[in-house]
């Protein structure tokens, strides 16, 4: 009788941990659902949010590069325009 | 920007270079984005993030051309581009203007005039950029 009534209270102390690890699971490291999606959460993770050394200055000669077009089709390289038109780049992403 | 695209297309080149995603849902999302339903997880693969690009192109119905940068983010790297940022390059390869960091350092008219500027001083005729 003693030694069933200890087992319940193990089986039961069990799932409540199962429990809170779910929840805490749910809300991640930057802070809870709701706080997310007000957008007032702090980025979670510092490592996400890259920061790149911005070393450029006006006057030097701009890196050139070769990308893709969003068709995939063609490749464009920054310095095909040398000597014939200048180019504005306009760097952003959706969100 | 698409004003600027059209009254200037047939004398500067204008490229939209799209690069990784500022607050994607497992990074900052802020929630303006959660509203307009712009909800993406940071692209892991090439293909992901040009499927991105894509419907960010499209939806935004651009009529400027779309560069995507590589998953190395090395364009975004070299010009400390992220989250966006504007310059313009001179027929001498050289910087000619370069914006502060977005969103805050996003300035359109302030690329414009200094395009116009840029156009004044450099008229195409003497295209050898110096």
């Amino acid at each position: 009788m003693r030694c069933s009534s200890l087992w319940l209270t193990a089986i039961i102390t069990a799932g409540l941990f199962v429990c809170v690890q779910s929840v805490m699971a749910q809300q991640g490291p930057g802070g809870s659902q709701r706080d997310r999606l007000r957008g007032q959460g702090r980025p979670p993770r510092a490592r996400r949010i890259p920061r790149f050394r911005d070393t450029l200055k006006v006057g030097e000669k701009a890196p050139d590069f070769e990308l893709k077009t969003v068709d995939g089709k063609k490749t464009v390289r920054l310095s095909s325009f040398r000597g014939k038109r200048p180019v504005l780049l306009i760097f952003g992403s959706y969100t | 920007m698409e004003r600027l695209y059209k009254a200037y297309r047939d004398r500067v080149a204008i490229y939209v270079v799209y690069i990784r995603e500022a607050h994607p849902e497992d990074g900052w999302q802020v929630g303006a984005n959660v509203r307009e339903k712009v909800i993406f997880t940071q692209p892991k693969t090439f293909e992901e993030r040009s499927h991105i690009a894509k419907t960010f192109c499209t939806k935004l119905k651009l009529s400027i051309p779309c560069l995507i940068d590589g998953l190395d983010d090395k364009v975004n790297r070299a010009y400390a581009a992220w989250p966006d940022r504007l310059y313009i390059v001179g027929r001498d390869g050289k910087i000619v203007y370069k914006g502060g960091p977005g969103p805050r350092g996003f300035k359109p008219s302030e690329a414009e005039r200094a395009l116009r500027e840029y156009l004044k001083k450099h008229p195409a005729e003497s295209a050898d950029g110096q």
